[in-house]
């Protein structure tokens, strides 16, 4: 009787949990992958973890604004070397048949995954890449960053309005290092300058003082340094202790705080350029989210990639996570208010109406200039 | 590039050459010192142990994070922190030795080798995971510590000085321990011939330790060094531990002065090599390790057993 009782009763609690589960409205959420590819080691790591940062907190944000769908954000690391972008790129695309990528942050990875990412219809947003060939990279890639042909312009009138006449030029051994000090030299002599020495620095290097030596030789007024915190810290560092005082303009591949750890006070009075920096109330509400999360101000570019994130998650909310759909939605981004400032995206996949901000480095800290 | 090319105007420029030979001779004089640093305690082992550790660079790489451990995170005086660095280090050599490399002592070379490639990377990933792949600084006050001398002529700082005046005793303590001791000249006689030398009632095993040991020690030191000069990062090792690795070979395997040799003919090679300018042309520095490592082919060519006869 008992053992009949129990059986009856085991029963009826199993339908009753059943009818919870079927009477439960059934999650309509749709989950999306959305790939992210940044450089968490190597010479930018310092800065890709910020970016990590922005993008989980654009995609935890999200998550919880809407339920129609579930989005995950998928990260893979390059260090910012092409040969392990593509190998990012694979696993994204085709292991986990994703269709939006975010990043690559550096310029020579972003171009060589830009004819695969055409061919298979892939939608990549950079919030950091600033080689001025990404412009014509193709259809299907896009940057909230401005193009590196006005960062060289603004450091070659920077360099001018202080009435420097010779310059000489260092630049990391890359598509964006070439690139901005090919910009940097035309734009500088256009000015009535003179660049008498261009060399090359490696990415993740630790010894530049043959470079700084060759500079030494020459006899410049001001050096332009094209590079990253790593190995930037470290050439600013070795530029002093070789005994020269010239002043140095950087551009923003360096601008982070681990560039000022490791010149420590070698650094002093350093010029940099960045994308001008957005201080409005959109800004505030995201730095607030920011270091409320993660106890820390954001970075360079953190706002940038906080806000290709929600654009690109905003786009497969908004036409459904088609990538064809997703990259009309993106061409027609007009004004949109992002944490990074108004983007509004041209034909060309590039920002429209930003420019480069200065600043200087003042007791250990960046300051506008 | 606008400029005439007549005589006068050659001659003018070539006085940039003369002026930032002194400097280039210097940063290859320290770049050679540093290899040599590494080379000695790699050459070391290998003579001992018959194969080349792959992984030396990064015992050099685990002192300087010992040392960065005890001096910047905990504070401990500068001494203590040194003294202790190279104990963490030699007992995880001794670690290393023991458990890993022991048993395939007496495989065919290649073995050791790769197995060696793979503490190598299992060391690296170590680093990452304990320290993060962000770059340290020894410094604790963040202050320019150089000295400008001969008129401008040169500049060095207060680390290049400690690793020229530190590579001419380590050898030297090296040479006397080697020579004059009578564990050195039973590691002598195990690196000369193992079996000879356990017949004769050497304790091989023993020896192999303790040589492994002193390695240890010399990649210690060889790391903090490096440390003070160019900052600490997990794969410092890689690069520093390949042109010592390149220095072995192009010195005579297996022969410790000849070790130092090659050391500083790659450094000065490298240095003097992207340095040369010719008016504003020079060989743009990108080209830095194929001018070393040409010169390197070349010589093997001319000379396959290395500068010095073993």
């Amino acid at each position: 009787m008992i053992k009949k009782l129990a059986i009856l009763f085991i029963v009826l609690i199993s339908f009753s949990l059943f009818g919870c589960i079927a009477v439960q409205p059934q999650g309509e959420a749709q989950a999306v992958k959305i790939g992210y590819i940044l450089p968490l080691t190597g010479d930018l790591a310092s800065i890709g973890a910020e970016l990590n940062n922005s993008v989980m907190l654009a995609t935890t944000e999200t998550n919880a604004a809407q339920a129609k769908y579930v989005f995950e954000a998928v990260i893979e690391d390059d260090a910012c070397r092409p040969e392990n972008t593509v190998k990012s790129y694979d696993k994204l695309v085709k292991q986990d048949g994703i269709k939006f990528i975010g990043g690559p942050a550096c310029s020579s990875p972003i171009l060589s995954i830009a004819p695969k990412a055409n061919q298979d219809n892939v939608i990549i947003v950079s919030g950091s890449a600033t080689q001025a060939d990404i412009t014509t990279a193709g259809d299907f890639v896009f940057r909230v960053v401005p193009s590196d042909n006005a960062q060289g312009a603004e450091g070659a009138k920077i360099a001018n309005e202080k009435g420097y006449k010779k310059a000489a030029v260092l630049y990391v051994n890359n598509d964006y290092g070439k690139g901005l000090s090919e910009v940097f030299k035309a734009e500088f002599e256009k000015l009535g300058g003179e660049v008498l020495l261009t060399d090359s620095l490696e990415q993740d290097g630790t010894d530049f003082r043959t470079q700084i030596t060759k500079v030494k030789g020459v006899n410049p007024e001001v050096l332009y340094m094209i590079s990253y915190p790593k190995s930037g810290g470290v050439l600013i560092k070795q530029v002093r202790e070789l005994g020269l005082t010239l002043p140095l303009i950087s551009a923003e591949g360096m601008k982070d705080q681990e560039t000022l750890d490791i010149a420590g006070k070698a650094a002093e009075g350093l010029i940099i350029t960045s994308p001008s920096s957005n201080k409005d109330a959109n800004y505030q509400k995201f730095a607030e989210a920011y270091k409320a999360k993660y106890g820390n101000e954001p970075g360079i570019y953190s706002s940038e990639y906080y806000d290709l994130a929600m654009l690109l998650m905003k786009s497969v909310i908004e036409a459904g996570p088609d990538a064809n759909l997703v990259k009309a939605g993106l061409y027609a981004t007009k004004n949109y208010g992002g944490a990074s400032g108004k983007i509004t995206l041209d034909e060309n996949g590039d920002i429209v109406g930003k420019g480069f901000d200065r600043s200087v480095v003042k007791d250990g800290k960046f300051e506008a200039l | 590039m606008t400029g005439d090319y007549s005589r006068g105007t050659i001659f003018v420029k070539m006085s940039h050459v003369l002026d930032i030979l002194p400097q280039l001779i210097l940063n290859g004089i320290i770049a050679g010192a540093i290899y040599s640093l590494v080379a000695l305690g790699l050459s070391l082992v290998y003579g001992v142990l018959k194969f080349i550790n792959m992984a030396h660079g990064e015992f050099a790489m685990c002192g300087a994070y010992s040392f960065f451990l005890f001096y910047v995170f905990l504070k401990w005086p500068f001494f203590a922190s040194l003294i202790f660095a190279i104990i963490l280090t030699i007992l995880l050599g001794f670690l290393i030795e023991r458990t890993i490399y022991r048993p395939i002592l007496n495989s065919p070379p290649l073995i050791p080798l790769i197995i060696s490639l793979g503490v190598s990377f299992m060391l690296q990933a170590l680093a990452i995971i304990f320290f993060k792949p962000d770059v340290r600084s020894l410094s604790l006050t963040g202050e320019i510590n150089t000295h400008i001398l001969f008129n401008g002529a040169i500049a060095i700082t207060n680390a290049q000085i400690v690793i020229l005046l530190i590579v001419p005793i380590l050898v030297l303590a090296l040479f006397l321990f080697l020579k004059k001791t009578k564990i050195g000249k039973a590691i002598r006689a195990t690196a000369d011939n193992r079996e000879v030398a356990e017949v004769i009632g050497i304790n091989t095993s023993r020896i192999i330790s303790i040589s492994f040991m002193i390695g240890s020690i010399l990649a210690a030191i060889a790391g903090i060094a490096i440390a003070f000069d160019q900052n600490l990062f997990p794969t410092m090792g890689l690069r520093v531990g390949l042109k010592a690795f390149a220095a072995i070979i192009l010195g005579g395997i297996g022969n410790i002065p000849g070790a130092i040799v090659g050391s500083f003919i790659i450094g000065l090679a490298e240095n003097i090599g992207i340095g040369i300018m010719i008016g504003n042309f020079s060989m743009p520095s990108g080209y830095k390790e194929t001018f070393a490592f040409g010169i390197l082919i070349l010589i093997l060519l001319l000379r396959p057993q290395g500068i010095c006869r073993t």
